[in-house]
């Protein structure tokens, strides 16, 4: 998974940083409207954490003209404006979820889950032969035993889940898997491939040469 | 002083009721003075009108003629001899023969009013009791003084509605501000208050205004400063939980020294708050002695030193006038402090910095140069407002030092101007006008 953070505050945004990356989240992070709105251009995102304060072009300013080019990636809007019509104004400007400052690190995590969940559709828990993945509670089960998987196994799995049938490209994958900021080492991905398959079973991601992998429809 | 409608009516009422004794007393008088002209008239009209009688005395010891109560004068008639041959009423005692023409002569215990004219070698003397005479005169004179009274009764109720009519929009202005909720500033209504009053109204409505652009500013800074708080708070709280998470010894002690940058920077911007706070309440700070600005600068200077060689950032001293103006030594540091620390924190690392005091025959000069970014045009009319901060810049900062900055040289009655340095950033100079010597 990966996610815009268009934050100002350099210590805010250095710490949602730190938190993301460790549940295996991608984070690019940029600092003003105006590069939100380069980055949303860009690349697509699976969610997009958006500060309403922010220098150069306002949040909201960004988000309306993210909505108006038909991007329907999910908005987190964070923001220190708590009254009631500054909410229903983020709202109707097209977010889909609020969180006013401070917040908890826990609940950011959690809205964000939930915002990506929705706007992927489908169900909450995947199925294919003994292997059941729960992408709420990240539980992967598999013939009854629980199974464990490292922060960036799961980031690749749930990239994976992501469209399940699809064939995703290496590339594709890394640029799931790591911000602007993080450093892609060459075999990564085959590196997380080769563990996933090795704790659910060889045919539960699919190799197709050249390609990339892509794992079956549950 | 009391309830002016009060003192109004004492007043007028006093002086009702003294006009009401003055024109008493001179109508009474008038009066008095008058029933004696009429009394002395008839009686001499009376001896006038008997001059051509005869007289014969008779048998006036019958009951019953001294018994008229209204019998009041007394006629006398004496002949040439000096012998009374005539006198209407039996007396005890009876006035003597007085002088001719109008006299008052004493009879026992009673004064007597006489008029006597000669004729035909007889006097006629006619003669009234100077006591009955007052009594029908204190009678006539009360009887044109007392309509005086409902008069004077009359003045005074209309003195009591007048009084109050005319203080009546006095009394309306009360009511609409003791009625109204504390937080109401509204100006008072005018309409229909006396020109006098309406330079009242019209003083106490703009201090209602001025009251109310202090409150409200002073609303809109706790606003901004209670928004402004969130960030610092937000990120302490982060950083908080980041520490909690956080695995392993080097993980850990990053997110230590994060969590002390957090709380720093928190500290930073209560203080900024609080002098700023302090600068928008104090009337008169200057130090009767005058403040060295040269003092000021130099700590500001040693203050910033740390953070200047922590960032590779050369300060440089290119004059310096030992110069003192009238003001606070404590806000001129926090003056200088404040722009040297912009100047350090937004060079680049390996810059520079200037400093220059000039003590100029009008004016002390303060310019701090950079050879960092500047400030953007477009972004210099803003930077002294309250937290704003320029785009695109990296620093923790709280958007309040120029702002104090300002509202220090405000008070000092200094100007500030921004320029293009030599050695390429901003250059900010600062001038304090010399006091004229009056």
């Amino acid at each position: 998974m990966k996610i815009l953070l268009a934050e100002d505050d350099r210590m805010i945004g250095e710490n949602i940083q730190i938190a993301l990356d460790g549940e295996g989240i991608a984070v690019d992070w940029v600092r003003d409207g105006i590069a939100a709105e380069a980055a949303l251009h860009a690349q697509t995102f699976d969610a997009v954490l958006l500060d309403l304060g922010l220098p150069r072009k306002d949040g909201i300013d960004v988000l309306r003209y993210l909505r108006a080019a038909g991007n329907r990636t999910p908005v987190l809007v964070l923001t220190a404006r708590d009254t009631v019509p500054e909410r229903v104004l983020g709202l109707k400007a097209g977010a889909d979820d609020y969180l006013v400052k401070p917040f908890d690190l826990e609940e950011l995590m959690a809205r964000l889950h939930a915002l990506v969940r929705r706007a992927r559709g489908g169900d909450i828990v995947y199925r294919n032969g003994n292997v059941s993945v729960n992408l709420e509670t990240r539980q992967v089960v598999i013939g009854g035993r629980q199974v464990v998987l490292s922060s960036r196994e799961w980031a690749v799995l749930d990239a994976l889940l992501t469209r399940p049938g699809a064939i995703l490209s290496r590339a594709q994958l890394e640029e799931r898997l790591y911000g602007w900021s993080g450093e892609v080492e060459s075999n990564a991905i085959e590196v997380y491939i080769h563990g996933l398959r090795k704790k659910l079973g060889q045919q539960f991601v699919v190799n197709v040469r050249g390609l990339g992998y892509m794992v079956g429809k549950g | 002083m009391g309830s002016l409608r009060i003192r109004l009516l004492l007043l007028l009422g006093a002086a009702i009721l003294l006009a009401t004794i003055v024109q008493f007393a001179a109508t009474f008088r008038a009066s008095m003075q008058r029933a004696d002209t009429l009394f002395d008239f008839h009686m001499r009209q009376m001896a006038l009108a008997l001059q051509d009688s005869t007289f014969e005395q008779i048998e006036w010891h019958a009951p019953g003629a001294e018994q008229n109560p209204f019998f009041e004068f007394i006629v006398q008639v004496w002949n040439a001899d000096g012998i009374r041959i005539y006198q209407t009423s039996s007396y005890r005692t009876l006035p003597p023969r007085a002088p001719l023409g109008y006299a008052v002569v004493k009879a026992g215990n009673s004064d007597w009013r006489t008029y006597a004219v000669a004729s035909r070698g007889r006097v006629i003397q006619i003669a009234q009791r100077l006591d009955s005479r007052r009594q029908r005169a204190i009678t006539i004179a009360f009887e044109s003084v007392w309509p005086l009274l409902p008069v004077s009764l009359l003045l005074l109720g209309a003195a009591w509605w007048v009084v109050t009519s005319a203080l009546s929009p006095l009394n309306r202005v009360g009511r609409e501000l003791s009625a109204r909720n504390a937080d109401s500033l509204a100006p008072v209504s005018d309409t229909g208050v006396p020109r006098e009053v309406r330079g009242l109204i019209g003083e106490l409505n703009s201090l209602l205004g001025r009251l109310a652009f202090a409150i409200e500013a002073q609303q809109r800074f706790v606003a901004d400063a209670a928004h402004e708080l969130r960030s610092p708070l937000t990120a302490l709280k982060l950083q908080v939980q980041t520490l909690i998470r956080a695995r392993g010894d080097e993980a850990r002690k990053q997110a230590v020294q994060r969590l002390a940058d957090g709380v720093e920077r928190a500290a930073r911007l209560v203080e900024q708050l609080l002098v700023l706070a302090r600068q928008g309440s104090r009337t008169d700070l200057s130090e009767p002695a005058g403040a060295s600005l040269a003092d000021a600068v130099r700590q500001a200077a040693a203050d910033t030193m740390v953070l200047a060689n922590a960032r590779g950032i050369e300060l440089e001293c290119r004059g310096f006038a030992d110069v003192r103006i009238a003001g606070n030594a404590g806000d001129l540091h926090m003056l200088a402090r404040n722009l040297l620390d912009n100047a350090v924190r937004y060079t680049p690392v390996g810059g520079k910095v200037l400093i220059d005091l000039a003590d100029l025959p009008d004016a002390a000069v303060l310019t701090i140069e950079d050879s960092g970014p500047g400030i953007p045009a477009d972004s210099r009319d803003r930077v002294f407002d309250r937290f704003y901060r320029v785009p695109g810049t990296d620093m923790d900062g709280s958007g309040l030092g120029l702002a104090i900055v300002k509202a220090i040289a405000e008070r000092h009655g200094a100007a500030i101007s921004f320029g293009e340095s030599s050695i390429g950033g901003l250059m900010v100079s600062v001038s304090f006008p010399h006091a004229r010597p009056d």
